[in-house]
């Protein structure tokens, strides 16, 4: 286990702590408190789940990130942004022709489901593929 | 692109995993590398050639009839 590991496991598990005990002692405290311990349990989870993705196996080398995974993680974020844009673009129009009234709330869960949505799939894509062009 | 990163470590009784740890990548980058799917970067391709004691003329063969730029 690397030191950036053991430090995210641990940041990952200062914070469920912390989300835990807020949670515990929300009648006594402000309303936004509920709102507030959940995201950190979320934050945390996703830092112990990182972590524990991150702990190499013996003799396992599926946990390094070489070349080939970062090529394909650079271009798919690169492509997911671009989608996302063009997505976001596409909406400004509709609404600025008033064919559409979309309320910011809206527009944001849009961003959030088409560049995650694009990015697992391209993932997935150039995963299956190889490389980020064919052959 | 055809490649005889196969051959070569089969002839050095080397799995895709012995090679992947020599050259610091993944199995899956050794697998699509021997299917031709993968281009890799001249480093990786030198760090591969070396492993296997070989050229990289000798590892990897461009069937592009296109001239090269």
């Amino acid at each position: 286990m690397t030191p950036t590991t053991r430090r995210n496991l641990l940041i990952g598990g200062v914070f469920i702590a912390i989300g835990v005990v807020l949670l515990l002692i929300r009648d006594w405290m402000p309303p936004p408190v509920t709102l507030i311990s959940v995201i950190l349990v979320a934050v945390g989870l996703l830092f112990v789940a990182i972590s524990t993705f991150q702990i190499p196996g013996a003799g396992d080398t599926s946990a390094i990130l070489d070349e080939r995974v970062l090529k394909i993680r650079a271009h798919t974020f690169s492509k997911a942004f671009s989608f996302s844009f063009t997505v976001v673009c596409i909406l400004g129009i509709l609404d600025f022709s008033g064919l559409l009234t979309l309320p910011s709330r809206t527009v944001i869960k849009f961003i959030f489901l088409t560049m995650g949505l694009s990015a697992l799939f391209l993932s997935w894509h150039y995963n299956r593929q190889g490389d980020i062009d064919a052959g | 692109m055809i490649t005889r990163i196969k051959d070569y470590r089969t002839r050095r009784s080397l799995t895709q995993e012995d090679l992947a740890r020599a050259v610091g990548v993944r199995r899956e980058t050794i697998v699509f590398l021997e299917q031709g799917k993968y281009n890799p970067s001249l480093k990786l391709a030198h760090d591969v050639a070396r492993v296997l004691g070989v050229t990289i003329d000798e590892l990897f063969i461009f069937d592009d009839d296109s001239p090269s730029p």
